[in-house]
């Protein structure tokens, strides 16, 4: 007889999810169902008809963790809908904010999943060194960006300010600080995650959190959209993936590339890139994400060194669409594969706005990835992907006595 | 101590012992000495100044040698937005330590930031240093142009320095010339109107003030208000980079004329407001 768990809200993570697991009388995850309960919010929606310029700005407030990727996401996808291109020193520095962003985010989910495994007694040094390397993630959205969180430079044709030459001496500083940082944590982490024990000493079972979906990652540090085909993503209503009683509640679609669903993340990004061997499981993205934080600080100073703070930092071509071409914006934000897109109208107005974010993708294969093992490991599954789920968040038409209007219109 | 100058616990007249510095500077040269000196020697990493770009007309830069602060020294008596560079020099130039100088209502404004800092996330921080400078009333841009081409019949790009003193609007030409005084009475009409609802003339909220009312020709009464700006000065002192002298408090033209200029303006905004208020209109206070 299989049984209901129901883990809800799920916790150290963003936003509101619940996990609703069935169960056979050994505890066994039979099917798992891992859905989003962040209230809408309808940012799709009320876009439509605003100027193009509105778009990053407010994109940007879907979330305070990577408000970076969003806005960088949104004037990619209006500047392809407009034909625009953006300077040379401007892709550069939002590339740098964009890790920036990065160098901050993942510290901070080894900060969130150290009770998990860090022990007791390393707990307190390991945060300390989490903070000092978000300090310097953050830093360098502030100084570029404008604004540690939700950063105003990002702006359409590239970035609104250049930096000073003193300012680019101390961002190599301090990337060079956290390298130093990374090597140490990453090295203590994956100790961790290699041990494969969580801090009680329960063994994490090997072939935990596998499943069959393919992995998706378009560059390993900033995105490109080229490599994203976007006619090949259709967006199915939560019932097509969930049971009844758990779709009606579920407040994000469920997005397929190619027909299937897909893993999009740090570990998308470390196979497809850089030869990552752990194709699967939950411990896997623990690990690419530890090696992740060298790769970006090694990134940012190539970056840095490239940049020329004198070039001019963003296009001046007007922001006018045509009112038909889609523009597509793939960006690998922190948990992946975060794409928007636009059509502007010949009036420089948004006449269509969509976003799937990162965390979109992965939440109908995170219930999968439960599956099959005892359903106190169901949370570590979670917990690994490090869901974010405020930006996730879509509609879905209901009328006054919750009865389903439409299934199939979630803009 | 509370009085017509605000809070400060102590007052010193100085003045600047860099020949160069006293050459192109208003009087005593306080402002800049203690940027430079604060650059120079690592308490400041940069600092806001009011430069002025072509046609006399005052720009806020940030300044981080003491070429660029000699080049933006004296004062300017119509307005340079200082605060809205300060975002700026703590983000794309990264400065750590920053320095600012500003009128009351600047310096009221950096405070008010600092105390509600909406919208300048960790820029708060950043500020070591914030001078302020007594001031009466400013002139608008335009009210300026009009004073010095008009009234004075001297083009504005031929300034080289504007100076209010003994009742006076001195213009001093490029060509060195003697100046041309405009008598302050005729100034008034051109004055911001805004100013008329100030109650600070000494920069009150500042870590210190510094102006030549109170203090002999060449020299600035200092208003050391907060352990900081005393630090600040105390050290400048030390280092030998301000020369000192007591302040004369009988004397006519000494604390007791500072402290006149003061309460005049107090009395007289107080009655302005009070009639805007009757007026139904919007007053700050």
């Amino acid at each position: 007889m299989s049984k209901t768990v129901e883990i809800k809200p799920t916790t150290r993570h963003e936003g509101h999810t619940n996990l609703v697991l069935t169960v056979d009388d050994e505890g066994i995850v039979e099917s798992g169902a891992y859905h989003s309960v962040t209230p809408v919010r309808g940012f799709e929606k009320f876009l439509s008809g605003k100027v193009a310029e509105f778009a990053p700005i407010a994109v940007s407030r879907f979330c305070g963790v990577c408000p970076t990727a969003h806005s960088i996401s949104s004037v990619e996808a209006i500047e392809r809908a407009c034909g625009m291109e953006p300077t040379k020193d401007g892709l550069i520095l939002r590339e740098l904010t964009s890790i920036g962003n990065k160098l901050h985010s993942h510290p901070l989910h080894q900060f969130l999943i150290s009770p998990d495994y860090v022990p007791e007694a390393d707990r307190a040094e390991v945060i300390k060194r989490v903070q000092e390397m978000r300090k310097i993630g953050q830093y360098f959205v502030d100084v570029i960006g404008g604004e540690a969180i939700h950063p105003p430079n990002v702006k359409i044709g590239g970035m609104a300010k250049n930096i000073t030459p003193d300012a680019k001496n101390k961002l190599i500083d301090r990337a060079k600080n956290y390298l130093e940082l990374a090597e140490i944590q990453c090295e203590y982490m994956l100790g961790l995650f290699n041990a494969g024990k969580l801090v009680d000493g329960t063994e994490i079972p090997e072939k935990l959190g596998y499943h069959d979906f393919p992995l998706v990652a378009t560059s390993l540090t900033y995105g490109d959209s080229s490599k994203f085909d976007y006619s090949q993503v259709v967006e199915l209503s939560p019932f097509e993936e969930y049971p009844k009683e758990v779709a009606i509640k579920a407040c994000s679609n469920i997005p397929k590339y190619k027909g299937s669903l897909i893993e999009v993340g740090p570990r998308a990004r470390m196979v497809t890139f850089e030869n990552f061997k752990e194709t699967k499981g939950a411990m896997g993205i623990h690990k690419a994400r530890a090696l992740e934080m060298k790769h970006y600080a090694n990134r940012a100073l190539t970056l840095l060194d490239e940049l020329n703070t004198n070039g001019a930092p963003y296009s001046t071509a007007p922001v006018v669409g045509d009112g038909e071409t889609l523009g597509v914006g793939a960006i690998e934000a922190a948990r992946g594969h975060n794409v928007h897109t636009a059509v502007i109208g010949r009036d420089g107005r948004i006449v269509d706005y969509t976003a799937i974010v990162a965390t979109t993708w992965n939440i109908p294969v995170i219930g999968r990835a439960t599956v099959g093992y005892h359903y106190k490991f169901a949370e570590h599954v979670v917990r690994a992907y490090d869901p974010c789920i405020s930006c996730a968040t879509h509609m879905i038409a209901k009328d006054y006595d919750g009865n389903t209007v439409d299934e199939k219109v979630f803009q | 101590m509370t009085n017509t100058l605000g809070e400060y616990t102590s007052i010193i007249v100085a003045r600047s012992t860099d020949k160069e510095i006293l050459e192109k500077s208003q009087d005593g040269g306080i402002v800049t000495a203690a940027y430079i000196y604060g650059l120079e020697n690592g308490l400041l990493d940069g600092v806001v100044v009011a430069d002025t770009e072509k046609g006399f007309k005052p720009v806020p830069k940030i300044a981080r040698t003491r070429a660029e602060v000699l080049s933006a020294c004296g004062t300017k008596y119509s307005l340079s937005p200082n605060m809205s560079v300060v975002k700026d020099a703590v983000k794309e130039y990264a400065l750590e330590k920053l320095g600012f100088v500003g009128t009351p209502c600047q310096v009221i404004a950096m405070k008010k930031m600092m105390q509600y800092p909406v919208a300048f996330r960790q820029t708060t921080g950043n500020i070591s240093l914030i001078v302020g400078i007594f001031c009466m009333e400013n002139f608008p841009y335009n009210a300026m142009k009009t004073l010095i081409e008009q009234y004075a019949r001297v083009n504005i790009n031929d300034v080289v320095k504007t100076d209010i003193g003994k009742g006076k609007l001195f213009v001093y030409k490029k060509d060195g010339s003697d100046p041309i005084a405009i008598p302050i009475k005729e100034t008034i009409p051109f004055e911001q109107k805004s100013c008329h609802v100030c109650m600070d003339y000494t920069s009150e909220f500042a870590d210190f003030s510094t102006g030549s009312v109170g203090s002999p020709d060449g020299w600035s009464t200092v208003l050391i208000r907060n352990k900081r700006g005393k630090d600040f000065i105390d050290k400048m002192i030390a280092a030998g980079k301000l020369e000192t002298q007591a302040p004369d408090f009988e004397g006519k033209i000494g604390i007791p004329l500072l402290e006149k200029l003061s309460t005049d303006k107090k009395t007289k905004n107080a009655k302005e407001i009070e009639h805007r208020i009757e007026m139904g209109l919007p007053v700050p206070y």
